[in-house]
């Protein structure tokens, strides 16, 4: 059983999209390695972000957009 | 070939030949896809662009999921862009916020707004958006997960 992704990249008004199909205990980090996204991270749908080893399989519904943002965004007093 | 056929010739004992309306087959039409357009992760959010001299504010909620609760927080946000970067505020952030390890960041700037200082800016409204969401995740969801 597969589930498929729209995965986003924030800030490229929708022009950069990529559709994957995932299988169970798929990782962040795999889907990330794979799409050679690094330096970003997922967001959830309910807000926040995957870890890298969050299992994205069970977190997401098929067909689910799922945005990837860039992780070295930091807030600083 | 039979009596009928040899008499009458050819197809004659096939019976009357009936002439009635033609059927009217009716089908459902094939649906139309409407194929959505290119659209940011803000405007996804249903935030809106508001065009205001020498800035573009950008005006919404930041939305999260109370794991512990089971309920969405909204807490009303505005993103600022202008020539000097992008500017974050969210309004009356969860109390946990001084706890957490970025809470000195949120600068109170006028009740109930609070500003959120960046170390390392981001580069478009999307990946502030989801910074924050991130923080304000961390701070309702910190004692299911820990902070990062």
């Amino acid at each position: 059983m597969e589930k498929r992704l729209v995965i986003g990249i924030a800030g490229s008004d929708g022009k950069e999209f990529h559709d994957v199909a995932i299988l169970p205990n798929t990782r962040a980090s795999d889907v990330l390695s794979q799409l050679n996204l690094n330096g970003f991270q997922l967001a959830k749908p309910e807000g926040g972000m995957f870890a890298r080893n969050d299992n994205i399989f069970d977190a997401v519904a098929d067909g689910q957009k799922v945005y990837a943002t860039k992780a070295d965004v930091e807030a600083g007093a | 070939m039979n009596w009928i056929e040899r008499l009458f010739g050819p197809g004659a004992d096939r019976g009357p030949h009936v002439i009635g309306p033609r059927p009217t087959l009716i089908m459902p039409k094939a649906p139309r896809t409407v194929v959505p357009p290119p659209r940011f992760a803000w405007d996804e959010k249903r935030w809106r662009r508001v065009p205001e001299p020498g800035a573009v504010h950008y005006v919404g909620a930041y939305r999260v999921w109370d794991r512990g609760q089971r309920g969405w927080h909204a807490f009303d946000g505005r993103l600022v862009e202008d020539a000097s970067g992008i500017k974050a505020y969210v309004a009356d952030p969860p109390k946990e916020i001084k706890g957490h390890p970025k809470g000195p960041c949120f600068q109170l700037v006028q009740a109930p707004w609070f500003r959120v200082h960046w170390r390392r800016n981001p580069s478009t409204v999307d990946e502030a958006l989801f910074y924050v969401e991130r923080l304000l995740d961390e701070c309702l969801n910190r004692p299911l997960r820990g902070w990062l």
